[in-house]
């Protein structure tokens, strides 16, 4: 069984958001290379946690990933870094062999050491659009990162103009 | 053969994985099998520290680290990681407990 298609059917979890909203979370795998990495965000692209995937993690590559991500928002150290072993018998596999079938380092944001409250702290978002990190407000509006939004931008002007939005 | 010792979880009644979700199954199911359950609260000093070290010798050790933990303790002295709560989701950490239970880590004797 191909570590995607157990992430995907076995640990596809839909929780609530946490510290920012009431909505659902989703997961989205994000990329494979050097680690799978997925993160839950909620409708407006609130990132609630990253999770790192693997038959082996390597710690230091989810801390790196998870560090490029939320540096904005500040350091990631390693008491913000925690680990899951999944077993056949909890994940309730029968296609694996016996035994350990994969583990799991999870982030999240606005917890413990950098809970904070308030509410004009940067946060950490998924665009909607293209799946890339972006920061802004926590109360912030934007569902799409700068970039998807200044292609949106340019496109309604050339809209304007007579253009085909190419 | 081995024999079930005990088991041993580590948890904290704030924790909604932990309590009822996976405390109150899991000694229902060791009564079950005539095993004494150990329960760690991480909020109680001295079970903490028992905690911490089964967690750091045997389980999924971090500095902050997650629970519930669950772990058996054989009679040969081997003790066993056997579960962590899914931080993404309470539900997996139900269907995790549920699987765990059914399965032939908690049959009354294990090979």
């Amino acid at each position: 069984m191909g570590l995607r298609t157990l992430v995907e059917e076995e640990l596809n979890g839909h929780p609530k958001c946490y510290g920012h909203c009431e909505e659902v979370s989703i997961l989205k795998l994000l990329n494979e290379n050097p680690m799978m990495i997925g993160c839950y965000s909620c409708p407006s692209g609130y990132v609630s946690r990253m999770v790192g995937y693997g038959r082996e993690l390597d710690l230091n590559a989810f801390k790196t990933t998870v560090s490029a991500a939320a540096q904005e928002i500040g350091d990631v150290t390693d008491e913000d870094i925690r680990v899951a072993t999944r077993y056949t018998w909890d994940l309730g596999v029968k296609q694996e062999p016996e035994g350990v079938v994969l583990k799991e380092a999870y982030w999240m944001q606005n917890y413990r050491r950098t809970k904070s409250d308030d509410p004009n702290r940067l946060a950490l978002f998924l665009c909607t659009n293209c799946g890339s990190f972006y920061c802004q407000l926590v109360a912030g509006k934007n569902i799409l990162c700068p970039r998807c939004m200044g292609c949106r931008k340019s496109n309604k002007i050339l809209a304007k103009l007579g253009g085909d939005g190419r | 053969m081995r024999s079930l010792k005990s088991v041993h979880v580590v948890y904290a009644n704030w924790c909604p994985h932990c309590v009822p979700t996976t405390v109150e199954p899991v000694v229902k199911k060791a009564r079950e099998l005539e095993a004494p359950c150990i329960l760690y609260d991480i909020d109680d000093p001295d079970a903490c520290e028992k905690g911490d070290n089964l967690v750091r010798r045997h389980g999924d050790w971090s500095a902050d680290y997650l629970i519930p933990q669950v772990f058996m303790e054989y009679d040969s002295g081997e003790i066993r990681h056997v579960f962590t709560g899914y931080s993404e989701d309470i539900e997996l950490t139900r269907r995790g407990i549920s699987n765990l239970l059914a399965s032939h880590i908690f049959k009354p004797s294990t090979s």
